[in-house]
């Protein structure tokens, strides 16, 4: 989940509920810049629970360091509607409009599109779909459709499944990607279980399977003999 | 722990007393203007977005009748931005006093609730022209609809929440000594630092096996002696500097401690264990104080102090401070003791007694 929506969910409707007489805020950012936040709730007490309940983001070049080496610009609204909510399960309707997110203010990436988020109450597990996804930066177009990213615990780790297709950037043509099996991490480890598979032009494809001591992986390249690496060579 | 009602800590020394003169500048809406005498009064905002702002000047706090106005500011001037940790609502406000005054008076600002977050407290953030910077403001008072701060300084104002985990420790730093008098806040700071690297470096990190559970067990209990020691002292001085106040030592030590249960738990799990090297900071006792302050300035906890403990702390008796900070770092010590000793399975090879008579510090 971008982070700039968990600070929405997690930080902006809980201080929305603190104002008075509806007044709107500003809360500086780490770095620089500020985010003006603003909305409306139909329940002052319980921020972000209730259908309808809304919050838009406007971001003035707001940087942010604190918890990353990596810079994190964002310039632009985001905006953010409780669409439905029970005692258990809420879910939410993000508006990208037009919001710039990147490392710097020569590397953005504009993102327009609606996604719909799923989270439970306690916000232990989650969910985020798209139909179509735009984000258009450094000379490229990167393009996400149908994509589903789930979140969800479980008695010995974290359960996580995406699929979509992406296109544009570096791709020539389009890639789909599916976790048919999902992959099951231990808190603060690498995957011990789960397939990841990746579809390319004219039936190539790469399948990504963790493996049980949570260190290897196994690649297997257009139905080929699996190749084995590590999650540590995957990410250098 | 501690520290009991709005007190003590009240008798803040601040001297920068300066005031801006005239009503509205451009870009600015006036709100309300009233003249007020030596005899006092109140300034109130009563509708629009600034509803519920008021000023109240104490009887005396002005020599001659004193004109004081509250302004929208509409267009901002080139202030400089708020700090990392400051949410405040919109818009931006100025105070004026004319002429300019030595005293201090209240200002409410309104809320709609109190936070929920330990680490959120509700604030008010004043702006200093000469050093073009925001500075925390924290409150002698909140409730679930005001938030209420004393000051004598009139110019940009702004309220909202301090989010603890983000705000530059300077502007903490700054805020408490504010509160807290000068004095007494350096006292108590120097005191804090001196009392954590005697307990927690040099006894706590270094000797510590946290798979020793008889040596974590007899740490505890020494350091539980070392916090039942202070908490006696300061009872002892309650008793003699409050004579009108009879309280049992249980019941002041409970008082004290009973917000350091909780908040302390959160801060230790949150940041405290997983970054120990942070320990040297002093900030992290700031935050605390200042997190059970804002309790105790909370209407709701307040009504169930038995006692107004401003007494003891407007004149610090003696030893106070020392023994304050050495019940800080004790208790402190004790928690990290306690999650550490029950992390490594300790407890499930001692008695409950042991563990209770050990790890809870101070009644």
């Amino acid at each position: 989940m971008p982070d700039q929506v968990r600070d929405v969910l997690d930080v902006y409707f809980p201080l929305l509920g603190l104002r008075p007489n509806t007044l709107p805020l500003e809360i500086a950012c780490w770095t620089s810049g500020m985010v003006t936040v603003d909305g409306s709730l139909a329940d002052e007490e319980h921020p972000g629970m209730s259908a309808g309940d809304r919050v838009t983001a406007l971001y003035h070049r707001c940087l942010q360091t604190h918890e990353s080496p990596i810079r994190d610009m964002a310039d632009g609204t985001l905006a953010i509607e409780v669409t439905s909510s029970t005692s258990a399960a809420r879910t939410l309707s993000i508006r990208f409009d037009s919001l710039k997110v990147g490392i710097s203010e020569a590397l953005m990436f504009t993102q327009v599109g609606e996604a719909t988020i799923t989270r439970s109450n306690d916000g232990s597990a989650a969910s985020l779909s798209t139909d179509l996804l735009t984000a258009t930066g450094g000379g490229q177009i990167l393009i996400l459709e149908d994509y589903l990213q789930s979140f969800a615990p479980g008695d010995t780790g974290n359960l996580l499944s995406f699929r979509g297709t992406q296109s544009g950037g570096d791709i020539d043509g389009s890639v789909t990607f599916d976790t048919p099996t999902p992959f099951h991490r231990p808190a603060g480890a690498y995957p011990d279980a789960g397939e990841l598979v990746i579809t390319g032009a004219a039936g190539s494809s790469v399948v990504v399977q963790a493996q049980p001591d949570g260190v290897r992986v196994l690649l297997v390249v257009n139905g080929g003999a699996p190749i084995e690496t590590t999650w540590d060579a995957l990410e250098e | 722990m501690p520290t009991p009602s709005g007190r003590l800590w009240i008798a803040a020394l601040c001297v920068s007393l300066w005031a801006c003169g005239g009503g509205a500048r451009s870009g600015e809406v006036e709100l309300v203007r009233r003249t007020i005498g030596p005899e006092g009064g109140t300034v109130s905002v009563t509708s629009g977005g600034l509803n519920g702002l008021r000023i109240d000047v104490p009887t005396q706090a002005v020599a001659t009748p004193t004109t004081f106005t509250v302004s929208e500011v509409t267009v901002p001037p080139a202030l400089s931005p708020l700090p990392p940790g400051f949410a405040a609502f919109k818009p931006t406000i100025r105070i004026t006093a004319s002429p300019a005054i030595s005293g201090r008076v209240q200002v409410t600002f309104p809320v709609n609730r109190f936070p929920a977050g330990a680490d959120e407290v509700l604030s008010a953030f004043s702006y200093d022209d000469a050093s073009a910077a925001w500075s925390l403001v924290l409150p002698r008072a909140a409730s679930a609809q005001e938030v209420t701060v004393e000051t004598g300084h009139f110019s940009y104002w702004r309220w909202g929440v301090a989010l603890l985990h983000e705000a530059p420790g300077d502007s903490l730093a700054q805020a408490m000594a504010e509160w807290f008098g000068q004095t007494f806040y350096a006292a108590l700071q120097a005191e804090l630092q001196q009392k954590y690297d005697q307990i927690v470096t040099n006894q706590l990190v270094e000797p510590i096996n946290w798979t020793n559970c008889e040596k974590i067990l007899a740490l505890g209990n020494v350091i539980g002696a070392i916090a039942d020691g202070a908490a006696a002292d300061l009872h002892g001085m309650l008793t003699q500097t409050c004579g009108s106040c009879d309280v049992s030592l249980d019941t002041f030590m409970s008082e004290l401690t009973k917000y350091v249960q909780l908040e302390m738990r959160q801060l230790v799990v949150s940041s405290f264990v997983t970054a120990m090297n942070t320990l040297t900071h002093v900030n992290f006792f700031m935050k605390l104080v200042l997190q059970l302050s804002t309790a105790i300035a909370f209407e709701g906890l307040k009504r169930d102090l038995h006692c107004d403990y401003a007494c003891l702390f407007d004149d610090p008796p003696p030893g106070m401070i020392a023994d304050l900070a050495t019940y800080y770092v004790a208790a402190v010590a004790l928690v990290i003791l306690d999650i550490g000793y029950r992390y490594d399975g300790c407890d499930a090879s001692t008695s409950g007694a042991q563990v209770s008579a050990a790890f809870t510090p101070a009644r």
